[in-house]
């Protein structure tokens, strides 16, 4: 018995190490490893310049969250890294971990050649320690690049005159103070009580969710006026009636955070404390999470809700509705609608500042960064994101004036036709660049009513908005204590508890700005300005 | 005295009945809304009974190429690194347990200082890496070699024999390696079933491991592979959902993809159940009654 | 065994260090057994263990963790120089205790009530079903929680329809606190409970029926019996408990808090991290916070541990 146990045991222990030897030799995934390329193979004419950029093979290492999608389709390998002439090394991140990821790399000093950045704190430690090549000074090269790049807030990014890494942006406009958030709303309900038009100004706003309510069309239990969790709750109202998009304010002479000026914030907090009074925001808001407000409605347990959206998301977002609710048209039933205006009656915009998105190891050399810029540049161009977005004419789509038809074969998984991202998923390199929210715009994929919807709307707040910046330079000043504390984190939990509560909403205001001074903010904004007279001397 | 015993047990059996009944309720609602749409999740989160059954979510799950990849991987993992880990543990245990021997005593103290002391996460990351094992299942497995938990727990059940046992065996000359095979191990069988359970599940459930170590997409664990799969339907959220979920958005949904992942989590370890059970849930005849 | 004369001072050192030897000798297993543990110690726990004075410098990514500069105890002031930490001290203490009186005993009755069941397949049948919470994470729980509990939730709406006022559950502080206890409970008792069983397994069933030959009835031999058997058991959890206080519980508190309640809610390590993550987490920093963490648990820990030894207890160590 105990010799069968003994040999039992040595059975196990050379299965287990057999089963992990098998382990490491298995070779890399077709679609993680990294893609060869015949050297050479010439791109397709992409430029007629007599020294040919792409005629060396450079390896560029990519850390990005789209990584495993790369490598494994005609469109990356047939086409990108033939016309590229690049060999790519694909280091695996997600969404959800890129940010520890790229900090862990970063402090093993193996940040990827091409990296996306987890933070603009980071991005200044880790230029400032020497970890990122710098973009070179003269972009003629990229063309599209450097138009991209023309936008006031960059320059803050620059140290000692240079930059490290180039922003991501909404779309390849980065000077646009549109932000696209649209409240989903229930048009049939809307217009059962009485209301032909969307209204323009808050009040009225909170008055028609009442009267929904009260109708209750579709005989629900529980019905939700307005969904959300906080951030959808509290942003339209903040942007419309208050300056907090504005970043900093001179407040008695002292530089301090909008949220500061009480008497600026009040008026809007005592609409909202109204509002939940009134019963039309949700009273689970404080709990929920964000995607809430799309789902509440969607299911038909909510009159409506702010999203930020582009053009392709209203689509999306239709055809969902459709399909939860067996039935009902979208036409008939959705409607999407700019939020109320200001005190002022106008709708307010604010020219927010860019993000740093994605940067380069200095391990580059200057011809990895050449090639790597020429790559981004392309995918800035016209050309690019027709490719990345419908592919090759003829090929993957045709477009006849308007009517756009999609040749891609059928998915045997679905029975319908491929999408152009089921298709060529490394399609998402895209997003290196921008979250092509402005391609939704003009997308012939998008039915036209809804970018119809999203450029009249854009048109009219462009024309009719009160304009702000954001006082980027102020906010970003680096001190110590603020690159330590984020003490204003909990400040929006003031205005969750002033608007669910009841007490004197001065007295609680004020209790919420002595919070936050001794959270950390007195020091950090002593600093602050002390830092700010001194530039000024 | 019979009619005292019926009472309590009714009690007994009526208490333990409510709360398997509390138990089992938001399990068993989990599991049903992982079989339906998202709208009708939203209408009915508490629901009883699938409405709008679909399976889409394990559909998905299961489409995704490297799923019986991913579970191999955890196979491998759980079975090698309980194994290895209980070799450790249950040495270490045992040595330890012998405090009237010299060093042991210094040995715990350093044992114990691990508990609290650790490098953070640079340096054991550098120190992974350094060792080769980065991209490797072996950094699943080896670093966590030994919980000081489990052992601590193992080293006080070897305490608990009564000393005349081991002294009888060392009477009869045994050292100590005949004893711990012979005498000691038979004695805790019911802690050893447990720590055996308490690893298999740590290191099934092992993600963050993987995130950190693990590059290439065949060597990933069932549990990450899983994680993705959550925030890959989540999407970027200001890029929007990625196209081909947008279309199943309503019946592969994030937290449906959330509740079908608990099974993967579930039924593998109540496989593992039966055998460990009869270890430490000895029917014990308390009372007279027999039979 | 001392020596009764005085010969024992005057033993050549040869001789003593030859006792020494034969000694550890016959214990060789011990030691051999040890090699490969300590071996994981040394490689996997003490070789990053430098790691621990980044709490001490500032770390700069291109300088590593040795040649960062020096600040000295500059991460603890900036820690203990908010007055809200000392709250969010408090807090995590508060909890801690609460669940070291509320949680640590449940197992321990689940534990024994389970024992009292005498079907085998129905014994076996509620322990498999009570393990099943552990499974699911803290993020699937907090939803349905919130679906229960929450200001729109399935007991709200209950009140609503009886016309019961409903003051918020999740949103006030006491009740709060119950849910969070009550709910880590519920997921933790029945695979909290499995060592505890395994600890009854190993009493002495003869201790059972000489009891019952004395006339012990259930409840006595339960008291008698069962209890002090299984109380070497509940001193090394109790006291592993100890050592674990300042952490109290991240991934549930973090899921289920809200606005209203965070003020009394808020431990150490979702306050550190709302307050860092938007900023970038400096690793100095962090490891700040939990060397301060650890310190003040292994303290705890050493304590008890003491305090066990004092009560006649084996102890951790």
């Amino acid at each position: 018995m105990k010799a069968k146990k003994c040999w039992a045991l040595i059975l196990a222990v050379l299965l287990t190490i057999g089963c992990f030897s098998a382990c490491a030799d298995t070779p890399a995934a077709s679609g993680a490893g990294s893609s060869t390329v015949a050297a050479g193979e010439t791109s397709t004419a992409v430029n007629t310049d007599e020294t040919d950029p792409f005629a060396e093979t450079v390896k560029l290492s990519i850390g990005f969250w789209g990584s495993e999608k790369l490598g494994g389709d005609e469109l990356w390998n047939d086409y990108i890294v033939p016309k590229f002439n690049v060999d790519f090394d694909y280091i695996q991140m997600d969404f959800s971990d890129y940010v520890e990821k790229v900090r862990l790399l970063a402090a093993s000093d193996e940040l990827p050649d091409i990296c996306v950045s987890p933070g603009r704190t980071d991005y200044f430690s880790y230029s400032e320690q020497g970890l990122l090549k710098a973009l070179p000074d003269d972009l003629s090269d990229y063309p599209e690049l450097e138009a991209y790049l023309d936008t006031p807030s960059l320059p803050f990014y620059y140290i000692d005159g240079k930059l490290y890494g180039i922003p991501r942006g909404g779309g390849r406009n980065l000077n646009n103070a549109f932000a696209g958030s649209f409240y989903m709303v229930r048009k049939d309900w809307m217009e059962q009580a009485g209301y032909e038009e969307f209204p323009t100004e808050w009040e009225e706003f909170f008055t028609m969710a009442q009267d929904v309510m009260a109708l209750n069309p579709d005989g629900i239990s529980n019905l939700v006026g307005i969904a959300g969790s906080t951030t959808e709750i509290l942003d339209p109202m903040k942007s419309s009636l208050s300056k907090i998009g504005e970043g900093f304010q001179l407040i008695d002479g002292q530089w301090a955070p909008a949220e500061f000026n009480k008497e600026d914030n009040i008026p809007w907090l005592e609409l909202g404390r109204k509002a939940y009074q009134m019963g039309v925001i949700d009273k689970n808001f404080a709990l929920d999470d964000a995607s809430v407000a799309k789902d509440k409605i969607l299911a038909g347990q909510a009159f409506c809700g702010m999203l930020y959206m582009t053009a392709a998301d209203m689509q999306s977002l239709a055809e969902q509705f459709e399909s939860a609710n067996p039935g009902k048209s979208a036409e008939e039933c959705i409607g999407f609608y700019l939020p109320p205006n200001g005190f002022d009656g106008k709708p307010h915009a604010i020219y927010s500042a860019v993000n740093i998105g994605t940067m380069f190891s200095a391990k580059m050399s200057d011809e990895q960064m050449d090639r790597t810029l020429r790559f981004i540049d392309w995918i800035l161009t016209d050309e690019g994101q027709t490719m990345l977005n419908l592919g090759e004419k003829d090929k993957d789509y045709t477009l006849e004036g308007e009517t756009f038809t999609s040749l891609l074969p059928e998915n045997p998984a679905t029975g319908k036709q491929y999408t152009y991202e089921e298709k060529y998923p490394s399609c998402i390199i895209k997003q290196l660049v921008t979250w092509g929210g402005d391609w939704a715009k003009v997308s012939p994929t998008v039915d036209k009513t809804y970018r119809d919807i999203y450029n009249d709307a854009e048109a009219y707040v462009m024309e009719n908005a009160t304009y702000a910046e954001y006082n980027y330079e102020v906010a970003w000043t680096k001190t110590d204590a603020m690159s330590k504390w984020n003490y204003m984190a909990d400040f929006e939990q003031g205005f969750v508890k002033i608007i669910m509560g009841t007490d004197n909403i001065g007295a609680m205001y004020d209790s919420i700005i002595e919070d936050t001074l001794a959270k950390g903010g007195k020091q950090a904004l002593a600093e602050l300005n002390e830092v700010l007279a001194a530039k000024t001397e | 005295m019979s009619k005292r015993l019926k009472l309590s047990k009714v009690i007994i059996y009526s208490v333990l009945g409510l709360l398997a009944l509390i138990t089992i309720y938001p399990f068993y609602t989990t599991i049903i809304t992982s079989m339906t749409t998202q709208a009708a999740y939203m209408r009915n989160p508490l629901m009883l009974w699938p409405l709008d059954f679909n399976l889409d979510a394990y559909e998905y799950v299961f489409h995704n190429s490297n799923i019986l990849t991913a579970f191999r991987n955890s196979l491998i993992v759980s079975v090698g690194g309980t194994f290895y880990s209980m070799i450790l543990t249950v040495s270490a245990a045992y040595a330890l347990s012998k405090t009237h021997v010299r060093g042991t005593r210094l040995m715990m103290y350093l044992v114990v200082i691990t508990m609290f002391f650790s490098g953070g996460l640079i340096p054991t990351y550098l120190n992974i890496k350094n060792l080769g094992l980065y991209n490797s299942l072996w950094s699943l497995v080896l670093p966590g070699g030994i919980s000081t938990f489990y052992m601590i727990i193992m080293k006080n059940a070897f305490m608990d024999i009564p000393k005349e046992l081991e002294e009888s065996a060392y009477i009869d000359g045994a050292n100590d390696l005949v004893i711990l095979f012979r005498v000691m191990l038979p004695l805790v069988k019911p802690t050893l079933a447990c720590i055996v359970l308490f690893y298999a599940v740590d290191k099934w459930n092992e993600w963050y491991a993987a995130m950190l170590y693990i590059q290439d997409k065949l060597r990933q664990p069932l549990m990450y592979v899983l994680r993705t799969m959550v925030t890959k339907i989540t999407g970027n959220p200001q890029a929007g959902l990625d196209a081909q979920m947008m279309e199943k958005a309503q019946t592969v949904y994030p937290v449906g993809i959330q509740k079908a992942t608990i099974l993967f989590t579930i039924v593998p370890i109540m496989l593992l159940y039966p055998f460990l059970q009869r270890y430490f849930l000895k029917g014990i005849m308390v009372g007279a009654v027999k039979g | 065994m001392k020596a009764v004369t005085g010969e024992k001072q005057s033993a050549p050192f040869r001789e003593r260090l030859g006792k020494e030897w034969r000694l550890c000798r016959n214990h060789k297993w011990i030691y051999l057994l040890m090699i490969l543990p300590l071996l994981h110690f040394v490689i996997f726990c003490y070789v990053p263990m430098y790691g621990v004075v980044m709490a001490f410098k500032d770390y700069k990514y291109n300088l590593g963790v040795m040649q960062s500069p020096w600040i000295g105890f500059q991460n603890f002031e900036l820690l203990f120089g908010m007055p809200y930490f000392w709250k969010v001290f408090r807090n995590t203490i508060l909890i801690s205790l609460g669940r070291i009186v509320f949680e640590f005993p449940m197992p321990i009755i689940l534990a024994l009530v389970l024992n009292e069941v005498t079907n085998n397949k129905l014994k076996r049948f509620f322990q498999t079903v009570f393990t099943f919470p552990h499974f699911i994470s803290w993020v699937v729980i907090s939803g349905i929680i919130i679906n229960i509990f929450g200001n729109s939730g399935m007991i709200s709406s209950i009140c609503e329809a009886l016309g019961v006022p409903f003051g918020g559950i999740m949103t006030e502080t006491n009740s709060f606190l119950a849910l969070l206890f009550g709910s880590s409970i519920w997921k933790s008792v029945g695979w909290g409970s499995i060592i505890y069983l395994a600890a009854i397994t190993g009493i002495d069933t003869e201790l059972y029926d000489a009891a019952a030959v004395d006339g012990a009835g259930r409840f006595q031999q339960l008291l008698r019996i069962t209890i002090p058997g299984l109380l070497p058991t509940i001193v090394v959890m109790l006291i592993l408990n100890c050592g674990n206080v300042l952490n109290a519980g991240f991934d549930q508190i973090f899921n289920l808090y809200n606005p209203l309640v965070m003020e009394n809610v808020d431990i150490i390590d979702t306050y550190v991290y709302r307050l860092t993550f938007a900023e970038g987490g400096s690793f100095s920093f962090s490891t700040a916070v939990g060397l301060f963490k650890s310190v003040i648990n292994c303290i705890l820990l050493v304590s008890v541990n003491r305090i066990a030894h004092k009560a006649g207890h084996q102890g951790i160590y």
